[in-house]
């Protein structure tokens, strides 16, 4: 079965997601910040990224860009609540670097899922 | 004058010195005894002076002399211990005209004086020779320069201030001609004719600058005075020359306090004014009277140009002499009923009356006052930006996991379960919390709309559609559309918003009594730019200044609860300054209220224009991580950047000596290439004095520190694993 890893700082959402991910039968590896989940990555196991965007240590947009180095082919959810001013939008950035699917909070969980398994089928 | 000295041969020395000082000549005669005067040849005295002895001597001596034909008026001296009333009073009795203690004889003197004058003694004196003599002192010991000068233009009589003036002796200088003493030409031009007006009567004064033998810069006042003594057979013109320099000045100087007076009064920028503590204006200049928009005369009070602020009201109560004190962003009401901001800087004083009267400056700062509160709710409302963008993000994290929750409980759910219905509505409530926040979020302008070019007569005709079906029974609408030829750039839902939200605001003004709204589209030049604009006018009750001012204000609202956000306008207002249009509001109580709302229009040509033209830079990306750098140029292209990539040196060499390369900034990762050598990268360097670089190092490598410090200023260090926000903010800060 493919893993999944998750990356989101926030514990609550975080637990959600990982329930409805494990209900839907994949393995789910969780991680709170972006230099967590490099250390916990393993490029042969892990499929999918789910990763928010806005996190302490280091942030999803440098996960992306660092994961991408990695594993090339890895498909990643880019999701977040919008937040405090920067450059641009980050989502779209996230988009650009290569994020197959972006989603901003709050969203649809049937259709989070929905992409979830799409991209990892 | 004779006078008589019965005592002993000191207090005859005394008395002699006190008499020597009236200044007159007497004849003094002295006498121990009145036995030995009687048997001398003196004459009879006209006034007799006895004492100090015992007083019972004293007496018989007294009783003696004014027994006498004709009787001897008497003054008596007695010794400091019997200068009692009693004795005195004895004395007087028995016919003293005088008494003084022997401890003061000085006040025999006036004894003397008194006696004389009542006695008829000095008057003949003063007729026949000490007259001439008294007024030769008195004209002597005056300063100003007098003279006589008689018919036939000769000095008759100068006095010493003249003869000193031009070192001549008096006598010397009678009989000579003005003419010798001012010289010929002011003789013939001015003093000639002076003297001919006054010898025909007329008193001749004028002040003048001229110059004295030593003395210049001086000014004086010259007076011709005609003067015909007897039955005025002959006349004479007494001429006086004072200085009036002193005078000059003093008057000079009163004359520029006046001016200044004047000056403060008139022209000065700023209200002056002196109030007494119960509000009475006792003086004030124009400035002050300006401000207040009062009526030349007026009989005023400041205390009546207070009505909401009374911080100088009860200043005034407590003031205390001595006290000074400012007052900013006072509210005053002027007289035509302005509201005005002014500062008064005031210091009390205590008149010679001990009343405290103070005095005060004011100044009008309405525009400043004005422009700082727009400034400080500017400040507010970012600062509310600020707030809401951080909030909204952790609420939409939050957002997210109760609304996840709520779909997984509705799976779980049975069919007929009525938890399923529970959390629907759960479900429902969500989706409000989340648009509240996408609107705190648009007023913190966190989200980015996407701006497309807008027909706005759409938008507006639209959102008229919504707003008929909306309209109550009471309201009618007035609707008038004409095209505008052109563009709006915007996002046309929240166009759509901002119109349905000041829409619903005028409804709601006239929900209770009715009325007639009034909205329209038309095309506006403005500074030779063209605006489309879109105006709802409402009959409504209108709205007060004080609350005018406050309604973009966030959370700002008039509504009882529940009706209203308060954030509407606020958020309408920022979507369409963001948009580089305005709202403007008239409006005033009963009279009803108009938005207008302005959008700038835009032909088909203007939009040609790129969206991103303050990233309109070159970056160039130095790595031979294909893949890293392309995601990296991927991400600036799509903000607007435009990015070479040089994968080799040579890549690198062909792009830096590319006749047109004209590159911003370059980003060049320390070891691509596999080139560690550093003399080729100082080589590179040189090529590139004057433009950014940035080296890329691994994580706590200091290998290149003195390679920047060689390049100071253009070489900046960014370590690995570097993120694009990292290569933006460098970029941010550099270019």
């Amino acid at each position: 079965m493919a893993a999944i890893m998750l990356v989101e700082d926030d514990e609550g959402l975080r637990e959600m997601l990982k329930s409805s991910l494990l209900k839907n039968k994949f393995q789910v590896i969780e991680a709170t910040n972006g230099r967590d989940a490099i250390n916990k990555f393993k490029a042969i196991l892990i499929e999918l990224v789910i990763t928010d965007l806005l996190m302490p240590e280091q942030d999803g947009i440098g996960l992306i860009i660092e994961l991408r180095k990695i594993k090339p082919d890895l498909k990643i959810i880019a999701i977040s609540g919008g937040g405090k001013a920067g450059p641009g939008n980050y989502l779209s950035i996230a988009q650009t670097l290569g994020a197959n699917a972006i989603f901003a909070k709050p969203f649809s969980l049937n259709l989070f899922i929905d992409k979830v398994n799409e991209l990892i089928n | 004058m004779n006078i008589l000295t019965l005592s002993d041969h000191s207090t005859h020395k005394q008395v002699e010195e006190v008499i020597l000082k009236i200044g007159i000549n007497f004849h003094l005669i002295n006498f121990v005894d009145f036995k030995s005067f009687l048997t001398s040849d003196e004459p009879i005295p006209e006034i007799a002076i006895i004492g100090p002895g015992k007083v019972s001597d004293t007496k018989m001596l007294l009783l003696e002399l004014v027994s006498k034909t004709p009787r001897i008026p008497t003054v008596v001296i007695v010794k400091k211990s019997d200068f009692g009333a009693e004795i005195q009073a004895e004395l007087i009795k028995a016919g003293a005209l005088g008494i003084s203690s022997d401890d003061n004889l000085g006040s025999i003197s006036q004894h003397i004086v008194r006696i004389s004058i009542a006695h008829g003694l000095v008057e003949s004196d003063f007729n026949d020779s000490y007259a001439p003599e008294i007024l030769q002192y008195i004209i002597d010991s005056n300063d100003s320069l007098l003279s006589v000068i008689n018919q036939d233009n000769r000095y008759e009589v100068v006095n010493e201030a003249f003869s000193q003036k031009f070192s001549r002796n008096k006598e010397e200088l009678i009989g000579v001609s003005p003419a010798e003493i001012w010289g010929h030409e002011i003789f013939e031009d001015k003093i000639k004719l002076n003297l001919e007006r006054c010898l025909n009567g007329e008193i001749v004064r004028y002040k003048a600058y001229f110059d004295l033998p030593g003395i210049t810069g001086k000014c004086y006042e010259v007076i011709y005075r005609p003067y015909y003594p007897g039955k005025g057979k002959r006349k004479f013109s007494i001429v006086e020359t004072r200085d009036i320099t002193d005078i000059e000045s003093i008057k000079k100087e009163v004359e520029d306090i006046r001016q200044k007076n004047f000056y403060f009064e008139k022209y000065l920028p700023i209200g002056v004014f002196e109030c007494s503590t119960d509000g009475k204006i006792l003086t004030s200049n124009d400035t002050f009277r300006n401000i207040l928009e009062l009526d030349e005369d007026d009989e005023i009070n400041l205390l009546s140009f207070f009505n909401s602020d009374h911080r100088f009201t009860d200043y005034l109560d407590s003031i205390k002499a001595g006290e000074a004190s400012t007052f900013s962003q006072l509210k005053m009401e002027t007289a035509k009923g302005n509201d005005i901001f002014v500062r008064i800087s005031s210091h009390a004083r205590s008149d010679s009356e001990k009343n405290i009267i103070v005095n005060a400056t004011l100044e009008d700062n309405t525009r400043e006052v004005l422009l700082e509160r727009k400034l400080t709710m500017t400040n507010r409302m970012e600062t509310l930006g600020t707030l809401a963008g951080g909030i909204a993000h952790d609420f939409n994290t939050i957002l997210t996991t109760i609304s996840g929750y709520t779909e997984l409980t509705i799976q779980e759910a049975d069919e007929d379960s009525p938890v399923r219905d529970y959390m629907t509505k759960l479900s429902s409530a969500t989706s409000k919390a989340e648009s509240v926040i996408n609107q705190m979020l648009t007023f913190s302008k966190q989200i980015t709309h996407e701006k497309i070019s807008v027909k706005i007569e759409k938008v507006f005709r639209e959102a008229m559609q919504f707003v008929r079906t909306a309209l109550p029974y009471n309201i009618y609408l007035e609707e008038e559309t004409s095209s505008i030829n052109g563009y709006i750039l915007a996002d046309p839902t929240q166009l759509f918003r901002v119109f349905l939200n000041i829409a619903t605001n005028s409804i709601q003004a006239m929900e209770r009594d009715g009325g007639i709204l009034g909205a329209s589209l038309r095309e506006s030049l403005i500074d030779s730019r063209r605006f489309a604009e879109v105006e709802f006018r409402d009959t409504g009750p209108g709205i007060e200044k004080s609350i005018l001012d406050r309604i973009y204000e966030p959370f700002f609202t008039t509504k009882e609860t529940g009706k209203g956000t308060g954030m509407g306008l606020s958020v309408a207002h920022g979507i369409i300054t963001e948009l580089g249009g305005d709202i403007i509001v008239e409006s005033s109580p009963g009279k009803g209220a108009t938005f207008v709302v302005r959008l700038p229009v835009y032909l088909e040509n203007d939009l040609m224009m790129p969206e991103n033209q303050e990233t309109g830079r070159t970056v160039l990306y130095a790595d031979d991580n294909i893949h890293f750098s392309r995601t990296i140029s991927i991400a600036l292209e799509s903000l607007g950047y435009q990015v070479l990539l040089a994968s080799s040196y040579d890549d690198l060499h062909t792009i830096i000596n590319a006749p047109d390369s004209k590159i911003d900034i370059y980003f060049i990762r320390y070891g691509f290439d596999n080139q560690t050598d550093k003399n080729l990268l100082d080589n590179l360097f040189r090529k590139l004095t004057g433009s950014k670089i940035v080296v890329i190092l691994k994580p706590g490598s200091s290998i290149f520190n003195d390679f920047a410090r060689n390049h100071r200023g253009d070489v900046f260090i960014i370590h690995e694993p570097v993120s694009l926000r990292d290569i933006l903010n460098v970029i941010h800060e550099n270019c």
